[in-house]
């Protein structure tokens, strides 16, 4: 099995064209008959449902469990919340990858900004990573719409915000997420769907096999082309 | 190699999502402009690849898009990709076919190497069809071309 590393290497040397990189080299005893899949490119986050989910956590804590219980993937999502200011507030999901409970930038998968506006306050999500280019449009919310304590605290006469200093995910806390959200797969196993595609990298092609599947018929694979028309931001074009 | 065309699970329809890249040896796939079975081509260097819809139209080059695992995604011209790439890949395939969505229908230049190159024009996407002759894997597209060294 290629190592994580091994592959991030081999994804980057792949469009640098920096050496042959790991996932290339087809004479060692790790062969593999293909470059590295994007490591989480192909986990879907439901977009809807995280704004949702923020839309009705009743704190940071909570707000955790919603988020990881969408997220379909392995990885346990952190959360980092922080007041900016009065009302302005900004949750940020990422990979604790090196589980130092600080937010990094390549960690980043998407962050919510939640800002005060006339009628009450907007918020907006924004995907990193390989969720880039990802941006929901600004949901609205007003005092009397059904929302967790997170939200609906900033429209309370005493509200004072509670995350100047920060709060983030504390790594010993991600153990307990994973069991908590294995425990909610288990229970709802028609509402976890685990994306398949590019997630079963590095498996030995001659036992992968469509499972289930008997009898004529035909499966849709994939499409070669990216839906990205509209995006903000075009993606850095390497040097020919 | 069905992993890299995204050809595991259950799926009635091709996954307009799957953004994964790399590359196979097939002893043969199935080059299609419909839902029949289309050509066979054998011995083949599969290249999986994207290119976005939003992609600059260039007459002669498509503009290739990889998603990172970390940070945001990068896009390199096919032929400066392949100018680098094919020269370290195997080189004993008896064809090269590029899995790849060619948006503004391209009419790409050869590259360097005797091994003929098919590619597509319009949208590609991967199937998986069973019959009583067993598994074939088709590729689909508007119109497949072939680019031979001169």
């Amino acid at each position: 099995m290629i190592s994580k590393t091994k592959l991030l290497a081999s994804a980057l040397a792949l469009v640098l064209g920096v050496g042959a990189g790991a996932g290339c080299d087809s004479s060692g005893p790790e062969r593999t008959d293909r470059w590295a899949t994007t490591e989480n490119t192909n986990v879907k986050i439901d977009w809807d449902k995280v704004n949702e989910a923020y839309k009705l956590a009743d704190g940071p804590e909570d707000l955790e469990k919603r988020i990881n219980e969408i997220y379909e993937g392995d990885e346990v999502i952190s959360v980092s919340v922080k007041d900016e200011d009065d009302k302005t507030q900004v949750v940020t999901g990422f990979f604790d990858k090196n589980t130092n409970g600080t937010v990094e930038e390549p960690e980043k998968i998407f962050t919510i900004k939640r800002e005060p506006t006339a009628e009450g306050a907007q918020y907006q999500t924004t995907g990193h990573g390989a969720y880039y280019g990802y941006h929901s449009p600004f949901l609205g919310i007003a005092s009397g719409m059904m929302m967790g304590m997170m939200m609906s605290n900033m429209f309370m006469p005493s509200y004072a915000p509670m995350y100047r200093q920060g709060y983030t995910t504390n790594p010993s806390r991600v153990s307990q997420l994973q069991q908590t959200r294995s425990s909610y797969r288990a229970a709802n196993p028609g509402k976890f769907q685990r994306s398949q595609s590019g997630r079963t990298y590095n498996r030995p092609s001659t036992t992968t096999r469509p499972s289930g599947r008997t009898g004529g018929g035909r499966m849709g694979g994939g499409r070669f082309g990216l839906a990205r028309a509209g995006r903000a931001v075009r993606p850095q074009r390497l040097a020919d | 190699m069905l992993e890299l065309l995204n050809l595991v699970g259950e799926r009635a329809t091709p996954d307009c999502e799957y953004a994964g890249y790399g590359w196979a040896r097939v002893d043969r796939l199935w080059l299609a402009t419909d839902d029949q079975r289309g050509r066979a081509v054998d011995d083949v260097l599969l290249l999986a690849l994207h290119s976005a819809d939003d992609a600059e139209a260039l007459a002669d080059d498509i503009e290739l898009e990889f998603e990172l695992s970390v940070g945001a995604p990068v896009s390199v011209l096919a032929s400066a990709f392949l100018a680098r790439w094919l020269p370290r890949l195997p080189a004993d395939a008896s064809a090269i076919v590029l899995a790849l969505c060619n948006p503004h229908r391209a009419v790409l230049r050869t590259p360097p190497g005797k091994t003929p190159i098919h590619y597509a024009h319009g949208d590609v996407t991967s199937w998986l069809d069973r019959d009583d002759d067993g598994d074939h894997i088709r590729l689909q597209a508007d119109e497949w071309s072939t680019l031979r060294a001169t």
